[in-house]
């Protein structure tokens, strides 16, 4: 309790001549004083932290974030930089054809060249054992013959029949009998480059995913816990809980340990989910994922905190409005909306990051914590801007949790009726007697 | 003075006055009931003694100083209904508010042990609060209230809805208390139960005090005394009986025979007289009519007296 306490009794009081009987503990004012948040806190953490509700969530973020690695992991296959396989059949072919097909391909591709009989050519074609045959019909001595199941396989017909070009080519040159220098201009290469608008990239694919996780991440954490700050809150008073642990601790040791002791068990889920992410991300076949899109996943991580403070004290003051649990959805309500704002602007800094409102609402304390993160993995965020807005998000939930605190305090053992916002806003200006 | 002295509240909730001039004191060993009916402002005192709401006027101390935080932390309290958290182990929650109090960890738990084993929850250590009886949720209560040894015990109406054994179970652990030397507070505004509980009562009304001091004494102080009278045969009428109490009690204005009838027979008389009718007139007119067979004159009980004392 500060000077300013209402319950400090002004009269003067003749010195204290104490004397309690010998079995009264003697506590130690100064541990404890620095302490009791810790033991709030504690007690959240264990008896929430062993709710079912709590483990099966945890387990199922778990197998989520894991999920999320495996199926990047399996994805991550067929993007691999190995070799493009593919198998050629061959039949009475002569032995410059067959090597050409197993040499013209370009060096991505490794060709196996297996030799067939006639007979077999079908069903291997049929079965899958050869992708391609290239048939000299007529035992030999007739025309050749490519034979695909249903159509050509993308860019391996290219290559068969560049092949087949090439070595008909040579032969032709040397019966024509021409010079090299002329079959060496006809092979010239063009003069000619290629230039794409709007090239493939994956950087860009990796940092909207953790983009768009960010605003899930952050939503599902502070809607959710902040909730639960607010449930707690309203149990302890409709329990009268709340006048045993008056008596005990102070009223901002109390909210200060209801506000570590769940945004640790909300902290512990942001990092699976994040982590997952991160592992996810590595695992996967996205390359050159850019530095600062790994770089907003701590990010996110700051800015959580400061949210969940800022939001979970919110959360505890409505709660304290309230004293019976069938009032806690409409009393919840006030601290919801600035988190839904928050979250609806989120989607713009999502779609176009370099936006003005993407950038203002990057800032802008209440919505920062949903669009800095967005922004951010977007790449869009310059420095000063992450400086900014973390800056200002810091101020903001400090006052907050202190305003919070201050209305706790009067709201907290007042039971009845449910006290209007501006009514419990009003007591910070005019503390009752 | 030692021990708690509470002097002269008042408190208003807007234009409800809540307390109105209560004084209460309790010494340390001592234990008092703070009785009065429902909305007389025994929670709004009590709560004010835990320092849990401010006072427009009145002084609150212990063994002669203001309260302060760590004085407080050494009173033991227990709100009216509930008051401790349904889903958390009674091991844990009692061992739990030990540490708040300031006692370290193992001493918090020795002594949360020790506390089920008292009121004979020991076996029930690690189940939830929410599985028990009203009775035993009480008694987690109390043990809640007593972990940290209080100097001072505040007992929010600990008797209401118990039944007759659980209230002889918790009695027996506050009278063990005060053994120790605790102050203990409890109030009722069950007047009834209470004169067999304790001694020493404060009765409030309309947030005032009324009448302090020995249950015995406040009943004596009434202005009537209650008369039973049963005859073995033959049993007597009314019209006999109202002479008789008109006899030995000629100021007896308020006299109000009430006849109980068995049967056809009445057997049994009762009647509310001042306090100066003599019972030794009132014995002999009563031999007179009848074989007496049971023959009783008493002040009031402790509810009737309050009754009185609100008419007053």
């Amino acid at each position: 309790m500060t000077a300013t306490d209402p319950h400090t009794r002004t009269d003067s009081a003749p010195p204290a001549v104490t004397s309690a009987p010998t079995t009264a503990p003697t506590p130690d004012s100064a541990t404890r004083r620095s302490g009791a948040w810790r033991l709030i806190a504690r007690r959240e953490i264990v008896t929430r932290g062993r709710s079912k509700a709590y483990r099966v969530t945890t387990v199922v973020l778990a197998i989520l974030s894991l999920g999320a690695v495996v199926a990047a992991a399996a994805f991550s296959g067929d993007d691999d930089d190995g070799p493009t396989r593919a198998t050629i059949g061959v039949v009475d072919l002569d032995d410059a054809t067959t090597s050409s097909l197993g040499e013209n391909a370009p060096e991505s591709w490794e060709i196996e060249v297996v030799e067939l009989t006639s007979d077999e050519v079908d069903d291997a074609v049929q079965n899958g054992d050869v992708d391609v045959a290239v048939v000299r019909t007529d035992d030999g001595d007739g025309p050749i013959e490519v034979v695909w199941e249903e159509e050509p396989r993308f860019l391996l017909d290219g290559i068969v029949v560049d092949a087949l070009v090439s070595v008909e080519r040579d032969a032709r040159v040397a019966e024509l009998g021409l010079d090299a220098d002329v079959v060496a201009q006809l092979d010239a290469p063009i003069d000619a480059s290629v230039r794409f608008v709007d090239p493939p990239d994956d950087s860009d694919t990796a940092r909207s995913v953790i983009a768009a996780l960010t605003i899930f991440v952050m939503f599902f954490a502070v809607q959710m816990y902040g909730s639960q700050i607010a449930m707690v809150v309203i149990e302890e008073k409709a329990g009268r809980i709340v006048e045993i642990l008056l008596s005990l601790v102070r009223p901002s040791s109390l909210l200060a340990g209801k506000i570590v002791g769940i945004g640790v068990l909300a902290a512990l889920h942001v990092i699976i989910i994040a982590a997952g992410l991160a592992a996810a991300l590595a695992v996967s076949g996205f390359r050159d994922v850019p530095l600062s899109a790994y770089a907003s996943l701590p990010l996110l991580f700051v800015v959580f905190m400061l949210a969940f403070a800022m939001f979970g004290s919110f959360f505890a003051l409505v709660g304290s409005l309230v004293s019976r649990q069938e009032d806690a959805q409409q009393a919840i309500l006030p601290a919801t909306v600035p988190i839904f704002i928050g979250y609806a602007l989120s989607f713009q800094a999502l779609s176009a990051p370099d936006s003005t409102l993407a950038q203002i609402s990057a800032v802008v304390p209440i919505t920062s914590p949903f669009s800095l993160p967005v922004v951010t993995a977007q790449g869009e965020a310059s420095t000063w801007l992450i400086a900014l807005a973390l800056a200002l998000l810091a101020v903001t939930a400090f006052l907050v949790v202190s305003l919070a605190a201050r209305v706790y305090e009067f709201t907290l053992l007042r039971t009845g009726t449910r006290i209007p916002l501006t009514e419990a806003l009003r007591l910070l200006v005019r503390p009752p007697a | 003075m030692s021990g708690l002295a509470v002097s002269n509240l008042h408190k208003r909730f807007g234009d409800l006055v809540a307390l109105d001039g209560v004084s209460l004191g309790v010494e340390p060993g001592a234990m008092v009931g703070f009785l009065g009916p429902n909305g007389a402002g025994k929670s709004t005192t009590m709560r004010s003694i835990m320092r849990l709401i401010g006072l427009d006027q009145g002084t609150i101390s212990w063994n002669g100083a203001p309260i302060d935080e760590s004085t407080r932390r050494r009173f033991g309290y227990m709100p009216q209904e509930r008051g401790v958290y349904e889903r958390m182990r009674l091991h844990e929650q009692i061992a739990y508010f030990g540490r708040l109090a300031g006692l370290d960890e193992s001493e918090a738990s020795t002594r949360a042990q020790r506390l089920l084993e008292r009121v004979g929850l020991d076996g029930r250590r690690d189940d939830e609060v929410q599985e028990l009886s009203t009775g035993n949720k009480q008694r987690v209560q109390l043990c809640v209230a007593l972990v940290h040894d209080p100097v001072l015990l505040i007992l929010d109406e600990p008797f209401a809805g118990l039944d007759p054994l659980a209230v002889d179970t918790l009695r027996e652990i506050i009278v063990e208390q005060t053994e120790r030397g605790t102050a203990v507070v409890f109030s009722s505004h069950q007047l009834d139960l209470v004169q067999d509980l304790c001694r020493h009562v404060t009765i409030i009304d309309h947030g005032r005090t009324i009448a302090d001091g020995d249950v015995d004494d406040i009943r004596a102080g009434s202005q009537r005394r209650h008369l039973r009278v049963e005859w073995a045969d033959p049993s007597p009428t009314t019209d006999a009986w109202q002479p008789m109490v008109d006899d030995a009690s000629p100021s007896a204005t308020n006299g109000q025979p009430i006849v109980v009838s068995d049967g056809t027979l009445r057997r049994t008389t009762q009647a509310v007289l001042d306090a100066d009718a003599d019972p030794a007139v009132l014995m002999s007119s009563a031999s007179r009519a009848g074989r007496v067979a049971s023959f009783r004159f008493e002040p009031p009980s402790l509810d009737d007296a309050f009754t009185e004392l609100l008419r007053r």
